[in-house]
């Protein structure tokens, strides 16, 4: 789903048309899809998924940035930290929510045990 | 390179004792492989092999971009890539260590189920219900340390920003670079002093605010101003001649706030040119001030 909305004609039209960081917006779709994926598994919620997440969205900022200036070795290694912040924000929103039914089930099973 | 300051005494110790041959790995190497070597030994290693080979072969790279060039960005920026991959296996192999025991509960639950009668069943209910509530209080607890320990983080962070742009600013200006005997900003002498003169020149005074706002954010103890001029004259008007400027360097500096206790100024006249003085180009390399930022543990060991 997340795929299927990143690459809809009206967000790749969006994304084209930003003019102004053009070395970097062949790597977009690479690094906003665990970006998307994070925010929708709530990694708002999760502490170290949040910061992952903003790290994310800050160096994807960082690296535009040194697209407009040219710089595009700089700006292609900060769409790479983008893209591993982000699939590790995605990964930690997941785990979080994951533990908590584990222990929820285990702690059932351990009550019906003492009965 | 203000962090670089702020981590000379830290870089310094390892050094010490080895005649500063070797260049310490960035501190985003550090961590990548300390991670990577833990998660060798975790839980990683037993369900998600393939996960830590890819970031196994990550850091690989990262360590050969280390060999090539130590401190560039390029280094710096695959091995935080590198950690991130580690991290990111070790996440992995949790979620299918807790998919696993969650399911495995479950299936247990199910069974245990068939087993109680209906009373059973809602004592099990009510005290789970219990359970739960008091893990929601400790988890607005975790939460609320969460967010200060995020906080603290987040003000690290901008000031690492801080000084990274305040590092982009002095690279405008001067040179930066480690050396053994310390971390070394250069600035060349046509662009602090017309020629044979110690008066700093209107253009050099915003140069030297950069400078002293590098000096002012470092934990070094100690700064030396360093003046040497080419070998055109004599040594002893050299000599006069690179004392004086480096002395006016030193006076400005203190004047904008770097304390005085820690800078000294020395002039070097001709004796330790960085360039061929036959050339006119290198005569101009020669011609310069340099500031050296030495680390705690080389006061002692490299007395000047």
């Amino acid at each position: 789903m997340i795929a299927k909305r990143l690459f809809s004609p009206i967000v790749l039209v969006a994304l084209c048309g930003c003019a102004s960081a053009p070395i970097v917006l062949d790597k977009v779709p690479e690094t906003e899809a665990p970006m998307r994926a994070a925010e929708e598994l709530g990694a708002a919620k999760v502490p170290q998924a949040a910061l992952e997440l903003k790290l994310a969205q800050d160096e994807e900022q960082q690296a535009k940035g040194f697209a407009t200036n040219g710089n595009k070795q700089r700006a292609d290694m900060m769409m790479l930290r983008a893209q591993a912040d982000a699939e590790l924000a995605v990964a930690l929103a997941r785990e979080a929510p994951l533990q908590v039914e584990a222990r929820n089930a285990a702690e059932a099973v351990k009550l019906m045990q003492q009965k | 390179m203000i962090r670089a300051i702020r981590n000379i005494s830290l870089l310094a110790l390892p050094a010490f004792g080895l005649a500063c041959a070797t260049v310490d790995p960035p501190k985003e190497l550090v961590d990548a492989r300390a991670e990577y070597q833990a998660a060798t030994n975790g839980v990683a290693a037993k369900v998600n092999p393939a996960g830590l080979y890819e970031a196994k072969k990550s850091l690989d790279k990262a360590n050969t971009a280390f060999e090539q060039d130590a401190s560039s960005d390029n280094t710096r920026d695959m091995a935080y890539i590198a950690l991130r991959k580690v991290q990111l296996a070790s996440a992995q192999a949790r979620i299918d260590v807790a998919s696993q025991e969650k399911a495995a509960s479950e299936r247990e639950k199910a069974r245990l189920e068939q087993k109680l009668t209906q009373s059973e069943l809602a004592e099990v209910r009510r005290k789970l219900t219990e359970a739960e509530e008091q893990r929601r209080a400790e988890a607005a607890q975790l939460q609320s340390t969460s967010q200060q320990l995020e906080a603290e983080k987040q003000a690290r962070l901008a000031a690492e920003k801080k000084a990274d742009e305040a590092t982009a600013n002095l690279a405008k200006i001067a040179m930066v670079k480690q050396e053994a005997r310390g971390l070394v900003i250069t600035l060349s002498g046509s662009v602090l002093f017309t020629s044979g003169r110690s008066t700093l020149l209107s253009n050099a005074r915003p140069k030297l605010d950069e400078v002293a706002a590098a000096l002012q954010q470092s934990d070094a103890e100690k700064f030396i101003v360093e003046g040497h001029t080419d070998s055109v004259g004599s040594e002893a008007t050299n000599e006069e001649l690179s004392n004086r400027r480096a002395q006016t360097v030193r006076d400005y500096l203190i004047d904008r706030g770097v304390p005085a206790e820690k800078i000294r100024a020395v002039g070097y006249g001709k004796s330790r040119p960085v360039a061929d003085n036959a050339t006119a180009e290198g005569r101009a390399n020669n011609r310069r001030v340099e500031i050296v930022i030495q680390p705690k543990s080389q006061l002692t060991a490299r007395p000047d």
